[in-house]
């Protein structure tokens, strides 16, 4: 049974991405998809971190089911991110889809030893980008089972 | 006449080393018959005495007593082979009162008589590009070549006279030392030192050191060949320098690109997507978010800008470096100010500048240095508030230090080295614009002026820039 079925909530996604433009392309991509899902958006790592262990101007925030990644953020980067998240007993079960236009071995190389769940690079085109959102969406709440906290 | 100016003259006659006797007028007056057996030449005529005084090789024999005591002498031998003996100088009274020169001649072991064969060996050192000596069993040195000579100036004789360790740098006599074993045991042995030259510098010979055996395979010295070096030892250190430069400019070059490409995709990004979204909501009959998405075109297409403008500015730079000049720092300020005089009235900046001194650099590079700084603290203010920005000077050992202060918004220390790096951002492009070039072109141009630059700064508390340039003048 999927996630969309078997769970009464809402699907949660927590985009940590610094560009606007990024911000309203995945905003628009999902508005595509059949099942709604509830973006929160944070855009730098710093305030990523803040959300998830609901610190500071976050205490209100609510735990996404997964996490879409830019490596390449203000303050703290996606990496850093990444390192104390996976380092911590219970944040460390949310899946974080790696999204970034970074191509470079050492960005996946470090992004998976950090133990990243998938690395997935920004297409430049909008079907292409809005098809990639849409595959996340399928995969990760229609295909795979995810943790109850 | 002569031989009757010879006191004891029938004891030098049977005498069984060589003896030859100059009177006070520099004439050979007398040699013994051993000398006659040494070297060929006979005084049974005047003539031969003539050329007993002409043959002896002018360069290395005179009779000014130059030699004294023990020193190495080469001649010919009548028949035209080199000889080559120890002599030995010493006053003799002649029998008319008159003071003459008396000297005994001792054959060299192992390189007595010299032969036609070895007349050649002296012929080829002296054509020989190499620096060449010989030494005795004693490490006395009693030949030098034509290349030594010239390269110390001195002729043989002063040569012989003067230890040849000498001439070798007092930092690099240890390394003579360092030898003594090898030497002691006779073995070949090579090694580097600076060796005075005649016109008093220093240079870099490589010197190999082979032992001389006597036809009874004894040890009878060394012979040593050295080469100037200096050259090829600078044009290693060059080349050393330069491939470690290449390499530190490779890996810029590499992180450059990496990071150019992907923020120049960044806007492409943009352009491109919502470029393709309008046309889908217009293709949809949507034509309600048309005006927000066209802001994310054109907004694209300015970052693009901006961006290419300031890569272009860090090229220019790294690229295009004039030779340094003496730069009055008012003037850069007053210039980077004038650039900037649009923010300056937009921020209600208050800005005080001390007196600046003047230096050696690159005026380009120090109106861009400048101007960048002044920028962020005029970008980075404190909202609702005056901004004032301080610019002083000082000078610690052999730097200038400059200093930009302002009351803007601070830095929190985690991030004070992250700054200077190509591409780093603090903000969003909605808290602040900017392209994260700014500092990395300020950290080359200071690093090209032999300095550092660093930030003192706390959030909330203005922040204090520093650089350092290194006074050259």
């Amino acid at each position: 049974m999927d996630f969309v079925k078997s769970s009464k909530q809402k699907p949660r996604v927590l985009l940590v991405e610094d560009n606007p433009g990024d911000i309203r392309l995945t905003q628009e991509a999902l508005k595509e998809s059949e099942v709604e899902i509830i973006l929160d958006v944070v855009s730098d790592g710093e305030q990523a971190l803040d959300f998830l262990f609901k610190r500071n101007k976050f205490t209100d925030a609510i735990r996404p089911h997964i996490i879409l990644l830019d490596l390449n953020l203000p303050k703290k980067n996606g990496i850093e991110v990444l390192k104390e998240l996976k380092a911590h007993d219970s944040l460390k079960k949310i899946p974080v889809i790696v999204l970034t236009t970074s191509d470079a071995d050492h960005d996946i190389s470090k992004a998976y030893s950090f133990h990243a769940n998938c690395y997935i690079l920004k297409p430049v085109d909008f079907d292409d980008f809005a098809k990639v959102i849409r595959l996340i969406e399928l995969f990760w709440f229609n295909t795979v089972q995810l943790p109850n906290e | 006449m002569s031989a009757d100016l010879i006191p004891n003259k029938a004891f030098f006659d049977t005498y069984n080393e060589a003896v030859l006797i100059f009177s006070d007028k520099q004439q050979v007056i007398y040699i013994n018959p051993a000398f006659t057996y040494l070297t060929g030449f006979g005084l049974q005529h005047p003539f031969e005495m003539q050329a007993l005084s002409e043959l002896l090789i002018p360069d290395t024999f005179e009779a000014d007593g130059l030699f004294k005591n023990r020193a190495y002498l080469s001649f010919s031998k009548k028949d035209g082979a080199l000889l080559k003996a120890k002599v030995s100088e010493s006053d003799i009274v002649l029998s008319d009162q008159s003071k003459g020169k008396f000297y005994t001649f001792n054959l060299l072991p192992g390189l007595d008589v010299i032969t036609g064969g070895e007349r050649k060996f002296y012929e080829l050192a002296d054509a020989s590009p190499a620096m060449i000596f010989l030494q005795d069993e004693n490490e006395q040195a009693f030949y030098f070549n034509n290349s030594w000579l010239t390269y110390t100036g001195k002729t043989l004789k002063q040569q012989q006279n003067l230890l040849w360790k000498n001439l070798v740098h007092p930092d690099d006599i240890r390394i003579l030392e360092d030898l003594a074993p090898t030497i002691t045991r006779r073995k070949s042995y090579s090694f580097e030192l600076r060796l005075k030259k005649s016109d008093g510098s220093y240079r870099n010979i490589f010197v190999i050191s082979t032992p001389l055996l006597s036809e009874d395979r004894a040890f009878a010295g060394y012979m040593s060949s050295g080469l100037d070096i200096t050259e090829v030892k600078e044009a290693q250190n060059q080349i050393s320098q330069l491939s470690h430069a290449l390499k530190q400019s490779t890996e810029e070059l590499d992180q450059f690109t990496y990071v150019t490409s992907h923020d120049l995709q960044e806007p492409l990004r943009m352009i491109t997507g919502y470029i393709q979204l309008i046309q889908k909501n217009i293709e949809r009959g949507n034509l309600a978010n048309l005006d927000e998405f066209m802001g994310f075109v054109l907004g694209g297409a300015s970052r693009m800008q901006m961006l290419i403008a300031d890569l272009l500015h860090l090229s220019r730079v790294t690229r295009k470096t004039a030779p340094f000049a003496a730069v009055n720092i008012n003037d850069v300020i007053h210039v980077a100010l004038s650039h900037l005089s649009k923010a300056v009235t937009a921020g209600k900046a208050e800005i005080t500048c001390e007196n600046m001194p003047t230096i050696m650099g690159d005026t380009y590079q120090l109106v861009s240095l400048f101007e960048n700084l002044l920028e962020n603290a005029l970008k980075f203010r404190t909202l609702d508030t005056l901004s004032k920005i301080t610019i002083s000077a000082g000078q610690k050992d052999d730097k200038y230090i400059f200093q930009i202060k302002d009351n803007g918004i601070g830095i929190d220390y985690k991030f004070h080295k992250r700054i200077f790096a190509i591409f780093q951002r603090l903000h969003t492009q909605a808290e602040y614009e900017g392209t994260g070039i700014g500092l990395a072109v300020c950290k080359k141009i200071v690093e090209r002026h032999g300095g550092e630059i660093w930030v003192e700064s706390e959030p909330g508390k203005g922040s204090a820039f520093y650089f350092s340039i290194k006074n050259n003048s």
